[in-house]
């Protein structure tokens, strides 16, 4: 993975509010959206609702109104009449109120209920004036029949002229048949028969001189006044006609009105099924989309969690095996790529693991060397000899140990400082050091002015060599020594012992170390400046 | 000028005196004779005053007057819009009657309305040759004849309407007999029943009427139809006993013998509005004029634009009030196409920009109670009913197809059911296998006018909650909302048989 960015914690916590924000806009988008939702589910409820029924409450109540009318229209008395008007007029006030209750609706049903009231009202009226008519006709028809049998009694009494008993029957008859009429030119008709016969009447009334007690005024009266039979059957059709009109257009400007408050139901009903669809679909949007936008903010909270976990868990547990590992094995390198704070860390890390291991080594030359000649010391000397006797055991090699002691160097020390025998020291490390051509060779100071040296692989022969190269190599340093007694110059006695290591060697690195000292001892005995060998 | 003024009424002083003398021996009925008014506002048809007042001096004068109305008269106007004729019924009760005959208006509320109006009138209805289909027999309350008697002269009277009147106004339940032997067995009905006088009534001209008459199976024949052709006009005139309204707002008083030869010996052609109006009758008509204005003159918006709706405009080409009814019929249903007959447009006027529309001005337009019907139907079918539509373009016979939703290039030119030269709908071409949803009226639902191919369509759902509704009350109610009427011309319909000739 590459990262070139410098900032990845900053990036994190970005990331951290990116995943925050997301939500927190579907949260808000979903909210939104419900709210929209909400308000249509409750504009349904509020409104559409309560005008559908309120169309359906008004429209059975304008229904019962129209029954109510025709009841009064055909009323037959006062008091049905009465009866009838009474339950229209609580049926317009239920209609009024039910109005009221929604005082939202159009003034246009309200100017067409007016109308209807108000036709109603006529209607009322109308209804009453045949009533009465009816009524007057059946008085009038009661007094004319009444009148017209007074004559025919009166004739038959007295004797009357001749004819005018059939000729009064006829007129009795055509009376009556006027108020079962319901055609006005039959009725003028009979008016025309009646008014003949009358006039026949009056003629033989008038001749028979009996004017006294028949004469037929009243009758005429009864039948022809403005007030009479005729005319008040004429005017009752009339009335009767204009009765059933008014009641057929009441019913008519009702059923208006209805299919009027149907037709405003039907739109309200559209209306309201058009919202209820825009609603369920837009449910169905804003849930889609809902989805949409909570899947979307999962995978990009995925995706960014993904990111930090390949940016910055990744690399961190990389970073911390690779710790680990330094830790246990000095030689594992902490790299991890990029060019952020964690691969800073590493760096950190890689830097820090290599101080420490340069202190490391530093230390253990400081612990494996003599400080003074910068050759190794005893310690090293000793690890140096197991190293080779493990060596030796495993080739089956000879192993040689030398141990170099520095002539008179008490004296040396005593006599030049100490500042002169340290550096007497040091050349002669260096001496030593320098000679031992073989790298496996190992030279080191063992203690005081002795120095060991161990020779892998080399077998008795080849250690004498290499002892007597060494002590003339420090003889021919020709570093002034005055308080020799032996020589004037600076020399060194050497101690040799070899062995062989096989599987039954017994030798230990003491015994050999010891071998090689005995041997020194022989050599200081014998002069020094000079080689002596275990054998 | 002096000369010729005195010879005439030397004239007439002559041959007054000779009728007179005449008139001893024989029996003279005076016979007055009107129809078609239907509009109770209109001052050139609708004088019941003035002829009331005819008939009432013509019964002073002469006893044996009979006054027959010719009907014509229920409807369609805008009270009747609302109260289906009945207060023509309530006015003619006052005028006394003796008889009405029926013409095809008095259909405009259906049969049974007529019926009911019947009902309501204190003198026979007459229509001969119609028969109700569910009770075979005539339509309830109505009469297939009428014999008035007036002193000892009776007078039969027969009604007969065009077999034409079932499709125009789509009776369901009726029937129409044939005209010549409904008259031929009913004249001799009445003469078998003493009738003096036969006077038969009707509305298309017949040629069979003259040889009625010289028969003298009948002896009277009156026409009462404003809208005939010169030439039916000259051929009628012929006749001497035929008698024609040729003008609304006129009365005919003929005066007759009454004897074998029924010979004519006066006709009087009466112009109404010269005759003073009968008080009672006259308050009588104003109250209800009060009463249509109470009911109608609410007013609802105003004319955005100048409007014509003459007869030769909404049946011979777009209009753009025509335009205005189709396009609210479609808004509201939400159909592909909306579609009405020019005869539905009744008005016969034009307005001015910014004139003033009341109810009554759509009642007026609208008088027609024509329901709102959708329907759904094959694009085929449609196009034969704009085919159909088209075809009585050179008659104006109110077939006229007023369109929305739906562009037409027709040739006027062509002939009849081959005139449509594209359609398109919604900018594609018509499919004619494709089932489209159109607004009409229940009258072109039901084949008025010839739209016959639109039964093939099906209700739509929807539709019954609409088929209440009235055309007109839509539009009143669409006017209302918008406070104003505004609509224009544009391409819906083309004619380019019109074009070319430019």
């Amino acid at each position: 993975m590459k990262v070139n960015n410098r900032q990845t914690i900053r990036l994190f916590t970005y990331a951290q509010f990116a995943i925050v924000a997301v939500f927190s806009i579907v949260v808000l988008f979903s909210t939104i959206r419900l709210t929209e939702i909400g308000k249509i589910l409750a504009e349904l409820t509020n409104e559409t609702v309560p005008k559908v029924s309120y169309a359906a409450t008004l429209n059975t109540q304008i229904q019962n109104l129209a029954t109510l009318t025709a009841v009064l229209a055909n009323a037959q008395s006062k008091p049905a009449r009465q009866l009838a008007r009474e339950s229209v007029q609580k049926s317009m006030q239920q209609i009024n109120d039910t109005l009221l209750k929604n005082s939202t609706d159009s003034t246009f049903l309200f100017t067409r209920l007016n109308t209807l009231y108000k036709e109603i009202h006529e209607l009322d009226e109308l209804v009453l004036q045949r009533i009465i008519f009816q009524k007057q006709l059946e008085n009038s028809k009661s007094r004319l029949n009444a009148e017209i049998q007074q004559l025919l009694t009166n004739t038959r009494e007295i004797n009357g002229p001749s004819n005018s008993e059939s000729m009064l029957v006829e007129a009795l008859l055509l009376s009556v048949k006027i108020t079962e009429e319901s055609r006005l030119h039959e009725i003028r008709q009979i008016e025309a028969n009646l008014l003949e016969i009358l006039e026949r009447l009056k003629f033989q009334f008038d001749a028979s001189e009996m004017n006294e007690q028949f004469n037929t005024k009243n009758i005429e009266a009864l039948l022809f006044d403005p007030e009479g039979l005729i005319n008040q059957k004429i005017q009752s059709l009339r009335i009767e006609g204009r009765t059933r009109g008014r009641d057929n257009f009441v019913r008519n400007l009702i059923a208006d009105a209805s299919s009027n408050l149907q037709y405003q139901a039907y739109v309200v009903n559209k209306t309201s099924i058009e919202n209820a669809r825009k609603s369920t679909l837009l449910t169905q949007q804003y849930s889609i989309l809902t989805i949409a936008a909570g899947a979307l903010a999962v995978l990009l909270a995925l995706a960014i969690i993904y990111f930090l976990h390949k940016r910055i868990i990744t690399r961190l547990m990389a970073l911390s095996r690779q710790v680990r590992k330094a830790a246990n094995s000095p030689d594992a390198r902490i790299t991890v790529e990029g060019n952020d704070e964690i691969s800073e860390l590493a760096n950190m890390f890689s830097i820090y693991q290599e101080r420490v291991k340069e202190q490391e080594s530093t230390l253990l030359n400081m612990t494996l060397t003599d400080p003074l000649t910068g050759i190794p010391n005893r310690r090293a000397f000793e690890s140096k000899l197991i190293e080779t006797i493990d060596l030796a055991l495993r080739s089956q090699s000879d192993v040689s140990v030398l141990m170099i002691d520095i002539d008179y160097f008490k004296a040396y020390n005593d006599h030049y400082g100490h500042s002169a025998g340290d550096a007497c020291l040091r050349l002669v490390a260096n001496e030593l050091n320098k000679t031992l051509s073989r790298q496996t060779d190992f030279c080191g100071r063992f203690g005081g002015e002795e120095f060991v040296c161990i020779l892998p692989n080399t077998d008795l022969a080849g250690a004498k060599a290499v002892a007597e190269s060494l002590r003339k190599a420090i003889e021919s340093l020709e570093i002034p020594h005055e308080k020799a007694s032996t020589n004037s110059f600076v020399t060194v006695s050497i101690g040799a012992a070899t062995s062989v290591f096989n599987k039954n060697t017994h030798l230990t690195k003491e015994i050999l170390v010891l071998q090689a000292d005995k041997a020194l001892y022989r050599a200081k005995e014998k002069g020094r400046n000079t080689c002596c060998f275990f054998e | 000028m002096k000369n010729l003024a005195y010879l005439s009424s030397l004239l007439i002083l002559f041959f007054s005196l000779v009728s007179q003398s005449y008139a001893q021996d024989v029996k003279e009925a005076t016979i007055v004779l009107s129809a078609e008014m239907p509009d109770i506002s209109s001052s050139d048809s609708a004088s019941f005053a003035e002829l009331h007042h005819l008939v009432n001096q013509n019964k002073e004068r002469n006893s044996n007057t009979f006054f027959f109305f010719g009907g014509a008269s229920i409807g369609p106007s805008a009270l009747s819009n609302l109260d289906r004729g009945s207060h023509i019924i309530d006015i003619l009760n006052s005028l006394e009657p003796d008889a009405m005959g029926v013409a095809k208006r008095d259909f405009s509320y259906f049969e049974d309305e007529l019926s009911l109006r019947s009902y309501e009138a204190a003198f026979p209805i007459v229509t001969s040759n119609i028969i109700d289909t569910r009770t075979d027999s005539f339509l309830d309350g109505l009469a297939d004849r009428a014999m008035i008697t007036k002193g000892d002269i009776k007078l039969g009277i027969l009604s007969i309407v065009n077999e034409r009147l079932i499709e125009e106004y789509l009776l369901k339940n009726a029937k129409v007999k044939d005209p010549l032997e409904t008259i031929k067995t009913k004249a001799k009905a009445l003469r078998d029943a003493g009738a003096d006088i036969i006077l038969l009534h009707y509305i298309s001209p017949y040629n069979f009427v003259p040889q009625l008459l010289e028969n003298k199976e009948i002896d009277l024949a009156y026409i009462s139809n404003p809208r005939l052709t010169t030439s039916e006009r000259e051929e009628i005139s012929k006749h001497p006993k035929i008698m024609s309204m040729d003008v609304t707002g006129t009365a005919i008083v003929v005066k007759m013998a009454v004897d074998a030869s029924a010979s004519i010996r006066s006709i009087e052609l009466v112009k109404l509005i010269d005759i003073s109006p009968d008080p009672s009758v006259q308050a009588q008509v104003n109250a209800y004029k009060f009463r249509l204005d109470r009911l109608l003159d609410d007013r609802i918006g105003y004319w955005d634009g100048e409007f014509s709706t003459l007869r030769e405009d909404v049946r011979s080409g777009q209009n753009a009030f025509a335009n205005y009814v189709v396009d609210t019929m479609r808004k509201i249903t939400d159909a592909d196409v909306a579609l009405i007959n020019g005869g539905s447009i009744r008005g016969d006027r034009t307005y001015r920009k910014n004139a003033v529309i009341t109810r009554r001005t759509i009642a007026s337009e609208l008088p027609f109670r024509t329901n709102l019907n959708v329907i759904s139907i094959r694009g085929e079918q449609l196009l034969d009913a704009i085919e159909v539509g088209l075809a009585g373009l050179n008659e104006l016979e109110g077939t006229f197809p007023h369109i929305s939703g739906m562009s037409i290039v027709f040739d006027a030119s062509n002939e009849a059911g081959n005139r449509v030269v594209s359609a398109k709908i919604e900018g594609k071409d018509i499919d004619l296998e494709k089932e489209y949803i159109l607004a009409t009226t229940d009258y072109l639902y039901n084949g008025g006018d010839g739209y016959k191919t639109l039964a093939s369509g099906r209700q739509i759902q929807d539709s019954i909650f609409l088929d209440s509704i009235l055309i007109s009350d839509l539009v009143q109610r669409n006017v209302r909302l918008q406070g104003k009427l505004s609509s224009s011309i544009d391409d819906r319909l083309a004619d380019i048989s019109a074009s070319t000739k430019k």
